[in-house]
């Protein structure tokens, strides 16, 4: 008897149960891909820092994983027994014991989880293969993946899939016993007295938040910090509150407006539609503003790691021009390690550069300065500094770290003044920061000098550039690299400051140990595959786990929204099939399942992108960066897959609907 | 509004559990005429009048309403068909939980684009008619059976149907409010000569037709026609529950 009723149910419910076991499953496959890489031998031979620092961070992102999804269960797995409280309630009415009421609760939860588990375990097993190629891949490891699941994951994974099912299971027939004590059928009170005034003031708070947030990116120089603070606190609530009660209030009390206009409500079927849009509103508002910040966190985090990764690769790039860069006291070793190793050069550079003391405008620091001349400038390769500003041959460019770099504008003044030993103080507009040859290889300002001012310029320490570009690599060996890498920050210049700048003293120093005076070292070389290498694994880590989150809580998120459309009480049911009835053509009925599967899909996203929106302006505004850029791609991705979402969501609503109307 | 039909069948289930609701049942109905339906329950009264009212297809069978054949019509147009033409009341009444009751009445005006002061003009004429002035802000919730079923009438009636549908409209009311109903049925099919099919199984709710039709076992039994005196015709209703065997099915109103 258990057995049939709960068969049924299964079957009444198939689609929304269809839906919630996939996204199950999909959470608990994942999380078993991620706790199975852990302890991956290949990954712990094929990445040198995997078992230091990937690992455990995987197994955090795999708990934080497995956490959310719970909660996701927990939450979710309610709807179910909430749209069989009918059901139930009949079923106690006939005189069936409440025990049997709660088992069948019970049974029905423990199968489907058992169900999800089971999937799960399985997706796991036969993608783990898949997941782990794709994180090497990213990671840009050049190895294939070997499948393990040690008998450690297996087990962990089964207890915590039994132990998380009896509890849902109990929790649910909780649920069940708290319906059938609850002997009044709560009818959804629609509390206008309330909502309207609620409704007033969520827009009022997102008006007055808008306000704030402009008058934040506007001025925000001129704030003081306690001031910042508080407007910031004020927008938190602003936007928290706001989006909340304007679902809460604004919304229903708008439809109620429209439904009172007599020339839009007594038209067609809207007579009907906007009490009935207004009712499903009210009921899942909750759900709908929770969705709201949930997927404006997705967007802001997603923007931030997006934006993470383009910035540690362009600043790579920005260390790392050349593929091998040198100077005048490892150009030696080097190129008899390329001769040795039959190292194929497809181009080659060398700029002889001069170094003396400048003072930075700015701030008054003395420091290094890197002179080069504007014929040698013109002749390294277009891409190394293209995101240098143009100069002529009369005019100079100042190169300082953090002007420029893609994403940075660290307060960049409009001009730079910068002294200089024993020659004309150098005033120009042209400020850049895309070093020739990597900004790793010198410390201190580098300027791009006229050849005439160059040519005259007295230098303390005279240096020579080289950088190199290859046919299928450098071909260093790793005993090559080990020996170049000895020669790393082991030369540089020391600064002995004195009351002029004209008298301060600037040498070359070779491994210090005990001078007086502020040394300043280079690196020596420069290797873009070293930095490759990490950078590329860094990233590619990092795109893994945020895509899989993101996936994860857009299908998360997707689904619940799915499930609250889906899962209609039998009022709600009864009221379709009626205006079938006395005359309501299907394409009529579709019309409103289509009206109401947009709003409850575009609402929060238009909500969630304005506030993620606002929040990154302000970021931007605060660290002087712009994500607009990243902004803006990952918003149409997640816009185009909610969008998908939201089709399919259409499709399978109409078609449960158009089953109960046949 | 003539009614013509042919031949039709309907078969619920599949296989081993196909169930024959109609075998073959041929009728027709004249314009203005005042049809009643009886039989026991589970005869296929109210497929009849699901088929008839175009709410079902038959699985064969013709169903001509002024020569159009309803069921060669598409879902789309027969619905526009329903809304324009035909009124509907129900046993369990069909009012949307929704809307209240002024909302409920003015739905199928609204649903046909009518302007807004005709549509509060038939309201304000329709409430006065049925005498529930008083209900129109209510929620139907709130509404006692009686007037929950007065209020799907005043819904049924309010488009001035050419045909009215009534499935068991009597089946939830108390005796008094049954009459106050059948009253106003009776009326509209005097004064605007709309033509109504009611199936019921209640013989005194019966007597308010001109023409009864019983249905047995998916096939038209016998008729029995309102000879002018409804007393009288009450009597033959009875008479012809007890000769085609399902008295003891039947509820035998003590009203008459």
């Amino acid at each position: 008897m258990f057995l049939k009723i709960v068969r049924r149910s299964f079957t009444n419910m198939r689609d929304s149960y269809l839906i919630y076991v996939l996204a199950c499953s999909f959470a608990i496959g994942i999380f078993s891909v991620l706790l199975s890489l852990v302890d991956n031998p290949k990954l712990k031979t094929n990445i040198s820092i995997w078992s230091s620092g990937f690992a455990n961070i995987t197994l955090f992102f795999s708990i934080l994983f497995i956490f959310c999804a719970f909660v996701y269960m927990g939450f979710v797995g309610g709807f179910f027994i909430k749209q069989q409280a009918h059901e139930f309630k009949t079923f106690d009415k006939f005189g069936m014991s409440r025990f049997t009421i709660l088992i069948i609760g019970f049974i029905q939860t423990m199968l489907v989880q058992l169900v999800s588990w089971v999937i799960g375990i399985l997706i796991a097993l036969i993608f783990q293969k898949f997941f782990g190629m794709l994180l090497l891949y990213l990671m840009g490891v050049k190895s294939g993946f070997s499948f393990l699941f040690t008998s450690n994951t297996f087990n962990l994974l089964i207890q915590i899939g039994i132990y998380s099912t009896l509890v849902f299971s109990v929790m649910n027939s909780f649920r069940v016993n708290r319906l059938l004590k609850d002997k009044n059928n709560k009818k959804i009170s629609s509390r206008f007295y309330l909502r309207i005034p609620a409704g007033f003031l969520g827009v009022l708070f997102f008006i007055s938040g808008l306000f704030v947030t402009i008058v934040l990116i506007s001025d925000i120089k001129d704030n003081q910090t306690n001031q910042v603070m508080q407007q910031l606190i004020f927008l938190f609530v602003a936007y928290l509150l706001g989006s909340y009660l304007i679902y809460f209030g604004f919304l229903p009390s708008l439809l109620t407006i429209l439904q009172h206009i007599k020339w839009i409500a007594y038209t067609g079927i809207n007579v009907f539609s906007f009490k009935y849009f207004k009712e499903r509103l009210i009921r899942n508002n909750s759900v709908l503003w929770f969705i709201t910040e949930l997927s404006s966190l997705a967007l802001i985090l997603l923007s931030i790691c997006y934006f993470s990764y383009q910035t540690a690769y362009s600043n790579y790039l920005y260390a790392h021009p050349f593929e091998l860069t040198a100077n005048q006291y490892t150009v030696k070793d080097i190129k008899n390690d390329l001769k040795e190793n039959n190292s194929q050069i497809t181009r080659e550079y060398k700029t002889t550069v001069k170094t003396t003391v400048v003072k930075r405008g700015s701030n008054g620091e003395i420091i290094p300065g890197t002179f080069m001349s504007y014929s040698d400038y013109q002749k390294l390769p277009k891409s190394n500094v293209a995101k240098n500003p143009k100069i002529s041959k009369n005019q100079f460019l100042i190169l300082d770290f953090g002007y420029n770099v893609s994403g940075y504008n660290f307060k960049k003044p409009d001009t730079a003044v910068v002294s200089v030993k024993n020659a004309k103080q150098i005033k120009s507009d042209k400020i850049g920061s895309a070093f020739p040859y990597g900004s790793t290889m010198y410390q201190g300002l580098m300027i791009i000098a006229p050849d005439n001012y160059y040519n005259k310029l007295q230098a303390d320490v005279k240096n020579t550039f080289y950088g190199w570009f290859f046919k299928d690599g450098d071909k260093l060996t790793h005993k090559q690299f080990k020996k170049l890498d000895k020669q790393e920050y082991t030369r540089g210049v020391l600064i002995k400051k004195a009351d002029n700048l004209n008298d301060t003293k600037l040498s070359a120093v070779h491994e210090p140990k005990h001078y007086q005076g502020e040394i300043f070292m280079d690196s020596n070389y420069s290797r873009q595959k070293t930095a490759k290498i990490q950078v590329d694994q860094i990233s590619g880590f990092g795109i893994f786990i945020v895509a899989l989150f993101s996936v994860a809580l857009l299908i998360a998120l997707g689904s619940v929204l799915t499930l609250k459309l889906l899962l209609r009480d039998d009022s709600e049911w009864k009221q379709l099939r009626t205006l079938n009835k006395i005359g309501v053509d299907k394409g009529e009925i579709k019309e409103i399942v289509k009206k109401e599967t947009i709003y409850t899909f575009v609402i929060p996203i238009v909500f969630a992108v304005m506030q993620s929106y606002i929040v990154i302006a302000l970021i931007g505004r605060f660290s002087a960066m712009t994500m607009i850029v990243p902004f803006i791609l990952i918003n149409l991705c997640y816009i185009a897959l909610y969008g998908i979402i939201g089709f399919v969501t259409y499709l399978i609503s109409w078609r449960s609907v158009d089953q109960k109307l046949n | 509004m003539q009614i013509i039909v042919k031949n039709i069948a309907k078969d619920y289930g599949k296989r081993f559990n196909a169930v024959h609701a109609i075998k073959d049942i041929g009728l027709e109905v004249k314009q203005g005429e005042f049809l009643g339906i009886m039989g026991p329950s589970g005869a296929g009264k109210s497929t009849l009048l699901n088929i008839i009212s175009t709410n079902e297809r038959p699985d064969h069978g013709q169903v001509l309403i002024d020569g159009i054949d309803m069921t060669q019509l598409h879902d789309k147009d027969q619905a526009k068909y329903r809304r324009n033409k035909m009124g509907f009341i129900y046993q369990n009444f069909e009012l949307l939980d929704s809307l209240n009751v002024k909302e409920n009445i003015i739905l199928p005006m609204a649903l046909r684009h009518a302007s807004k002061r005709l549509i509060e003009q038939s309201f304000k004429h329709m409430t006065r008619l049925l005498n529930i002035e008083e209900l129109s802000k209510r929620n139907v919730d709130d509404l006692s059976l009686g007037q929950k079923q007065i209020v799907a009438a005043a819904r049924a009636l309010i488009n001035g149907p050419e045909i009215l549908f009534a499935d068991e409209p009597t089946g939830s009311l108390d005796s008094k409010s049954a009459t106050i109903l059948l009253n106003y049925m009776q009326l509209i099919n005097d004064k605007e000569k709309t033509t109504i099919l009611m199936a019921t199984h209640d013989a005194f709710t019966a007597s308010y037709c001109s023409r009864v039709v019983f249905v047995k076992d998916g096939i038209i039994f016998s008729e029995v026609v309102n000879p002018g005196d409804r007393n009288k015709f009450f009597e033959q209703i009875i008479n012809m529950q007890r000769t085609i065997g399902g008295g003891s099915y039947f509820n035998v109103s003590k009203n008459s």
